[in-house]
């Protein structure tokens, strides 16, 4: 990442919107620094705030959201083609977040829901953004941490290398231990889940809903089992899993697999 | 933008790529014998299914589902979804909840109205591009932008924990208490941004708005206060209703070739949002607004009006806030008991959302599953007034360039300030004319 910077010239920046509710870029427009990133980068796409947008050659391209239409799949690819270095903002664009959640609703039901023939042709299952570009960097959420987002940039324009967090939401969880939701069969889904925001809702008193999305080692046939012992019947527990970990859940019955889902990174299907 | 003169006689105007408003959509304007004679709108978002996502789901899985419906209006569907909830369940929240709410709408709308107004609004007036330039050019006003938005922030992050997506706003009340400390923190950064908020109102009531009226019957909640109304539906000058009858007043259609639903009331156009909160409202608001307010309802049927309301509602939300946070006493338990009736049941709650009434209504078989969800977001019941609207401006510009039009009616639009997904960017228009 270091040798695309170059030390006089502003990085060219786009931010893009596929399927989603925007919240990301809205995390990005609330940054307290908005007015000094304004300054250090050369926005030359962002359709939320500009009203001329260039799809020029981007050293960063952030994209938000899920891929739902071939249509948007076409200029995801363009986009990625026209980029140096491409990071998928939030839940949408890395795992297929809440608008994947469609992917649960059988087909026939999905069409009381569809108003537009032509565009339940062009229609796909919700898609996270790998499963047609290479993605330089995840950064999960639902919406994006701020600290995060404000590093990588500040990062970039350092010529360092931002590197994801690993582990899960537990390592930074500060009910770690005897005072564990789990123990008190409250379904906190922390441990299933990217790290990284310090365990932001756990600290605001409410179990994680797995919005940074699910580990590669995340277990879903073990975490299932464990909330159905609890007395959660099934519909409950599904709804709860596929909230933000439906992709890798399904992928994982797909492929018969306990553990694992065994395929690519966070469970995604191979495009 | 660009003009194909297919033939001598039509020609198609393509304005792809409107910006700096939320939603993707298309619009085809169809002009003869120099008269408009049919303009419609289309949305074209992405089908998240929201409606359809929500059933099947544990009601206390609801909320922040709902939340995803809108990044900007995360704390209006949290709170609305809760009251549904709430009111299906019979579960009653104490007053102190309810303050905690209201103040934690107000920052919401804050929120929103600090970003349409100095960000995709502001620039159009003073011919810049976008508030990227203004921050370079006017850098005090953008400056001033910030602090309001980074203080709509604060109460938003202060009493729900994040500033998208709240998180302890919960079925019953709120996950815990707010600190104390900051609380007071809260409450003096209110107090220093009173004057920036005056600043605010007297910029937005000193541009220049386009001279246009369309004259349509305004609706706001009204019943309790100014900005934490929900039983009653008020038409100013008209009838009220309560809110549990809305359907039989406002009707959504599709609209073949759109994702996105149209409202009416007994088909005709109606327009809410903050501009119809200040005309129906203006008793609620505190003295200092009211001064304001009347000049804005003397105006009231033009919506461009709606711009300097919304300025008028950040005024009127710090002042209310500090009332709020000065005098609350958080004695009682944060949440109230949540006793899941056991059988089917049905809640219907309205909240005022930045952009207008916004109503969530929700049924449950007897284990606590939804089994039907209607969601009716403030931009559904605006489409059709703006569609109206474009085409009597459309008719007024007749004569000037298609690049002036384009503007124009860009700026049309964005006084509105739809938020047409809450999930996409460009408006296509399709211009036709013979």
């Amino acid at each position: 990442m270091a040798d695309q910077k170059k030390a006089d010239k502003k990085p060219v920046v786009g931010f893009f919107s596929f399927t989603c509710c925007e919240g990301c870029e809205f995390t990005v427009l609330f940054l307290d620094e908005l007015p000094e990133l304004m300054e250090k980068l050369d926005i030359q796409h962002f359709h939320l705030i500009k009203q001329k947008n260039k799809e020029a050659e981007f050293d960063i391209a952030f994209v938000e959201g899920a891929i739902t239409t071939h249509k948007e799949a076409r200029k995801l690819k363009r986009i990625r083609s026209r980029s140096k270095v491409l990071v998928a903002l939030g839940a949408c664009a890395c795992h297929g977040g809440i608008p994947a959640m469609r992917n649960f609703i059988e087909h026939d039901e999905l069409g009381k829901y569809v108003y537009n023939q032509q565009m339940l042709e062009d229609s796909i299952d919700a898609q996270p953004i790998s499963n047609f570009i290479k993605v330089d960097y995840y950064m999960y959420g639902c919406p994006i941490m701020k600290e995060e987002f404000v590093g990588f940039v500040n990062n970039y324009l350092s010529g360092k290398e931002s590197k994801e967090f690993q582990g899960p939401v537990c390592n930074q969880c500060p009910r770690r231990g005897n005072n564990c939701y789990l123990a008190e069969k409250k379904v906190c889904l922390g441990a299933m889940t990217h790290g990284g925001c310090n365990a932001a809702c756990i600290r605001e008193g409410m179990p994680c809903i797995m919005c940074r999305g699910p580990l590669d080692t995340a277990n879903f046939a073990a975490e299932t089992k464990l909330f159905r012992s609890w007395g959660l019947d099934e519909k409950d527990i599904i709804g709860k899993l596929s909230e933000f970990g439906g992709q890798k859940m399904k992928n994982d019955r797909k492929n018969g697999n306990g553990n694992n889902g065994g395929n690519s990174k966070d469970g995604k299907a191979q495009p | 933008m660009e003009i194909m003169a297919g033939t001598a006689k039509m020609a198609k105007l393509n304005l792809e790529h409107v910006a700096k408003i939320e939603g993707h959509a298309k619009l085809h304007i169809k002009v003869k014998g120099g008269k408009v004679e049919n303009v419609e709108l289309r949305v074209l978002e992405g089908a998240r299914f929201f409606e359809g996502i929500l059933k099947d789901k544990k009601y206390n899985d609801l909320s922040h589902i709902s939340s995803r419906i809108c990044g900007v209006c995360s704390v209006v569907h949290t709170i609305t979804s809760i009251k549904a909830i709430e009111d299906a369940f019979g579960i009653t929240v104490s007053e102190q909840t309810n303050q905690l709410r209201e103040a934690l709408n107000i920052g919401g709308i804050i929120q929103s109205h600090a970003l349409h107004l100095y960000f995709l609004t502001l620039p159009d007036y003073l011919g810049a591009e976008s508030a990227i330039e203004l921050a370079r050019t006017n850098k005090v006003t953008i400056d001033r932008a910030l602090r309001l938005k980074r203080l709509g922030n604060q109460i938003v992050h202060t009493l729900a924990g994040r500033d998208v997506h709240p998180i302890a706003c919960v079925v019953g009340g709120f996950s815990r208490f707010p600190l104390k400390e900051r609380i007071d923190a809260l409450l003096e950064e209110l107090k220093s941004r009173k004057e920036d908020a005056i600043k605010t109102v007297n910029l937005f009531m000193s541009l220049k708005y386009p001279d246009f009226t369309k004259s349509v019957p305004h609706f706001a909640l009204t019943g309790g206060t100014y900005f934490y109304s929900d039983k009653i539906v008020r038409c100013e000058g008209g009838a009220c209703f309560p809110t549990h009858d809305y359907k039989d007043h406002f009707k959504e259609y599709l609209v073949e070739g759109s994702t996105a639903e149209f409202a009416t009331k007994e088909g005709k156009s109606y327009f809410v949002g903050a501009l119809a909160r200040v005309c129906n409202n203006i008793e609620l608001l505190t003295n200092e607004s009211k001064q304001y307010a009347r000049k804005m309802a003397e105006r009231k049927d033009n919506p461009f009006m709606n711009i300097p309301a919304q300025a008028l509602e950040m005024l009127e939300g710090i002042n209310r806030c500090i009332i709020i946070l000065s005098n609350i006493n958080l004695g009682e338990s944060p949440c109230a008991e949540n006793c899941v009736k056991s059988c089917e049941c049905e809640g219907i709650a309205a909240c005022e959302a930045p952009r207008g009434i916004l109503f969530h209504h929700y049924k449950f078989d007897d284990k606590g599953y939804c089994t039907f969800a209607d969601i009716t977001t403030p931009t559904t019941q605006n489409l059709q007034h703006l569609e109206e609207a474009i085409k009597g401006r459309v008719q007024q510009l007749i004569d000037r360039s298609p690049d002036e039009v384009k503007l124009e009616i860009e700026k049309l639009i964005r006084a509105y300030d739809p938020c047409i997904s809450c999930s996409t960017h460009f408006l296509e228009l399709e211009w036709e004319a013979e």
